[in-house]
């Protein structure tokens, strides 16, 4: 029963809304009782593989070539709950979509319940799981109030309870568990992998960059556009010419790349904007702020936005990133203190005066689409502002962000790296505004896909524009001319990449893997550092 | 702030069922007693509610604020305008109502306060409801308040590119097609967080077709039955009233 493992030979699969395969002949083998990495582009079939091994195309529809064999057996013979009852369980990207209940012990134990296993066993079952994980602490805590990282552990937890209440040896799918996570958060949930690995799980992991799994996995496959590229060890596929074409290397081994977006650093421009208070795009004063009566902010003042530079506000999941932001937008209020956004208080703006000097883009970009073509989503803006010749803003803001050729394509169709360049084009380029504010621009994207995004904001901040974004990427921030850090709420470090780097308060806040890396850093800025403008500025 | 003040509610040491009750009672009891010579009663109840469930007033304020000064704006107008009497009798009649009115509000909206949608889930089952049912409700708790933070969302990305939701009469075309495709986009996302959600309840082997765990620890206790029969005389006296004017 337990040979063979997971099996595809020559298989495609096409959505049922969808005439273009997303799964083009894919032979694959998935050993049992190891941890296998699926890494490549985002639309390459990756989480497509895992939902389809879990069944979850049989619940929707879609068209089917060649077979898969599951220990042995035909997957199209096994029914939704046979794979359920083989211990297959699935983990989505957003931890948020992985909790469907209010509190942590019920959300363990849920699955286990829609398994009719008696309530003692699953309680016996859940202390377990709580105990093996770490996570007793969460147990009477409400899911709303968790952390990314910890909703992920519950999702986990919850995961493995279910297969463990049906199936003694689980096969545990994690589509990119890692990605909505900061570098603390993917230390712990890194350390209980090894964890399930030491215990001979068969682990499957897709995601869009190997470097972070490169411990654990004893095998990795590179797909793309739907089929199996190159395999091998972790080490073997990161060395090879495919992986770095595909997925690209991490912007803390690019050398090159972070001396061209270093040598581009310099001196703020002076603006011909008048009545602006200061240099910043954003200051805020004695701000105070709760959540469900519960003080947030308490007393922070500080600004961010260098005009004509690009600034980062870093920190952990939970650190106040996003309220920062949405208090820096007017989508929240203070409970005191007064906030100023390019010279005015936010809430004194006119819909369409925000509009043209503010562009703000969402963490997911889809959710900022409404149109059907690249053209359309690009002309929404200039026609709600009344601006002049809006095709021509069109064009240049899509000639800016490479996407001229892409102009007629169905926004749907495009990849994740397109969207994220879209995002821009349709708010910051084509409004021509001074101020571009983005929420984790980085989430998602693949080393390569994020280089091109950095380039547009570069060159964007070349014309004289502020950008502010918020990041729980250290080599994100790092790369920013300016650094926000904020830790529960509190403002712990503010200044230069350079002072980042060496900064105490800072370093003990990362990761242990964030940490090596901030060291890999120190290294390569050696040279950088001497030629940069902060530099410059002591002497 | 849903299931946030159960920790702190002499409400936990109830059964969910005597919860729902106990909550259920404010309906029939506002609908019995209709008189003006009830209304400190009324308010009687209000109060013993807000102090057994043990929330603080602004939160109830903040739940279910903006819907009992919508429907006092409402109701005043309709004792103002429909009902012929004197305008004292029209404001007594304006007061009643509200207070009435006020009592289903807030009694609905603090069960969700102190119950998790678990534990609801889990009473409707015990009670001989179908379990779906109860994981309905149970999902619409977590589901809604998401969705209205991703609408939210959605909503300020359009602001700042300048798209008003608002009907804006010189620019009809243009407004119907903003809310068009912002409803659209909020429909997507309702669909694609719906899946997401569903996926992962069929992921843990939840079937339709199939019996699921009921709690052992849901069993009325003597308190719950002293709470159940008190429910029971209140809207038995409250109906007796009725005959009594």
């Amino acid at each position: 029963m337990n040979s063979g493992g997971i099996l595809f030979r020559d298989f495609w699969f096409t959505y049922a809304d969808s005439t273009a395969p997303v799964i083009k002949g894919l032979a694959l083998s998935i050993p049992l009782n190891k941890c296998t990495i699926l890494v490549g582009p985002t639309g390459a079939g990756k989480s497509t593989v895992l939902k389809i091994i879990r069944g979850f195309h049989k619940l929707y529809e879609g068209k089917i070539k060649g077979t898969i064999r599951m220990h042995g057996i035909n997957h199209a013979q096994l029914s939704f709950d046979d794979i359920t009852s083989l211990g297959v369980v699935f983990l989505h990207q957003d931890p948020h979509a992985n909790v469907h209940l209010l509190n942590v012990r019920n959300e363990i134990q849920s699955g286990l319940v829609y398994n009719n296993v008696s309530w003692q066993q699953s309680i016996e079952i859940v202390d377990q799981i709580e105990e093996y994980l770490n996570i007793s602490h969460l147990d009477k805590r409400c899911t709303e109030q968790l952390s990314e990282g910890e909703l992920q552990k519950v999702g986990l937890a919850a995961s493995l309870a279910t297969s463990y209440g049906v199936q003694n040896s689980p096969i545990l799918l994690l589509d990119s568990p890692m990605s909505f996570l900061d570098g603390r958060s993917q230390d712990d949930l890194l350390e209980i992998l090894k964890k399930l690995k030491k215990q001979k799980m068969t682990v499957l992991i897709a995601c869009s960059d190997l470097d972070q799994y490169e411990e654990i996995a004893d095998k990795a496959v590179l797909i793309e556009e739907g089929r199996n590229v190159r395999e091998g060890t972790a080490k073997t596929l990161m060395g090879s010419e495919e992986y770095r074409q595909t997925v690209g290397t991490p912007l803390t081994s690019d050398i090159r790349f972070l001396d061209s977006i270093w040598i581009k650093r310099k001196p703020p421009k002076n603006f011909e904007e008048t009545n602006l208070r200061g240099d910043y795009a954003f200051i805020f004063q004695n701000v105070h702020f709760a959540y469900d009566n519960e003080l947030f902010f308490n007393n922070i003042s500080g600004q961010i936005g260098r005009f004509g530079t690009i600034s980062a506000i870093f920190g952990h999941n939970g650190s106040g990133k996003t309220t920062l932001l949405k208090l820096m937008l007017g989508v929240l209020k203070p409970l005191r203190g007064k906030t100023y956004l390019l010279g005015k208080s936010p809430e004194r703006y006119s819909p369409s005066e925000i509009g043209l000097k503010v562009a703000f883009i969402t963490q997911n970009p889809t959710e900022m689409f409404v149109s059907n073509t690249v053209e359309e989503e690009c002309l929404i803006a200039p026609k709600n502002l009344n601006l002049d010749n809006p095709e021509k803003l069109v064009s240049q803001a899509l000639k800016f962000t490479h996407l001229d050729h892409l102009v007629n394509r169905s926004v749907d169709s495009l990849s994740s790296g397109e969207r994220r360049l879209l995002s821009l084009a349709c708010t910051a380029l084509v409004t021509n505004c001074n101020l571009a504010v983005l929420e984790e621009p980085d989430f998602a994207l693949n080393p390569s896909r994020w280089k091109e995004v950095l380039e547009i904001l570069v060159r964007f901040k070349e014309l004289g524009k502020t950008v502010i974004l918020t990041t729980h990427s250290m080599e994100t921030a790092i790369i920013c001319d300016e650094i926000l850090v904020l830790s529960n709420g509190n403002i712990i470090f503010k200044g230069t990449p350079s002072e980042f780097l060496i900064e105490k308060n800072v370093i003990e806040h990362m990761g242990i893997r964030q940490k090596e890396r901030l060291l890999k850093i120190r290294k390569i800025t050696k040279t950088d550092y001497n030629k940069s403008p902060d530099k410059e500025a002591r002497q | 702030m849903i299931g946030k003040f159960e920790y702190d509610s002499p409400m936990r040491k109830l059964d969910v069922r005597s919860r729902l009750v106990l909550l259920g009672i404010a309906f029939p009891v506002s609908a019995f007693l209709t008189d003006f010579k009830f209304l400190p009663v009324i308010c009687l109840l209000l109060i013993l509610l807000i102090i057994t469930f043990k929330v603080k007033v602004k939160h109830i304020a903040r739940n279910a604020g903006n819907y009992c000064i919508f429907l006092f704006a409402i109701l005043f107008l309709v004792s103002m305008i429909l009902v012929d009497e004197p305008i004292t009798t029209r404001l007594l009649t304006w007061i009643i109502m509200s207070t009435r009115f006020t009592i289903a509000i807030v009694s609905s909206s603090l069960l969700p306060l102190v119950t998790k949608p678990e534990e609801i889930a889990q009473a409707l089952l015990k009670i001989g409801l179908p379990h779906s049912i109860g994981i309905s409700v149970m999902l619409a708790f977590r589901f809604f308040p998401m969705l209205l933070s991703k609408s939210s969302t959605i909503r300020y990305s359009l602001r700042f590119r300048g798209v008003s939701l608002r009907i804006n009469p010189l620019k009809i075309r243009q407004t119907i097609h903003n809310i068009f495709f912002y409803f659209m986009v909020v429909f997507a996302t309702t669909v694609e967080m719906g899946t997401m959600f569903g996926e992962t309840l069929v992921g843990r082997g939840y079937s339709l077709h199939r019996p699921i765990t009921v709690s052992p620890e849901l069993r009325l206790k003597p308190k719950d039955f002293v709470i159940l029969s008190s429910a029971v005389t209140l809207i038995f006296l409250s109906y007796l009233s009725q005959s009594f004017i």
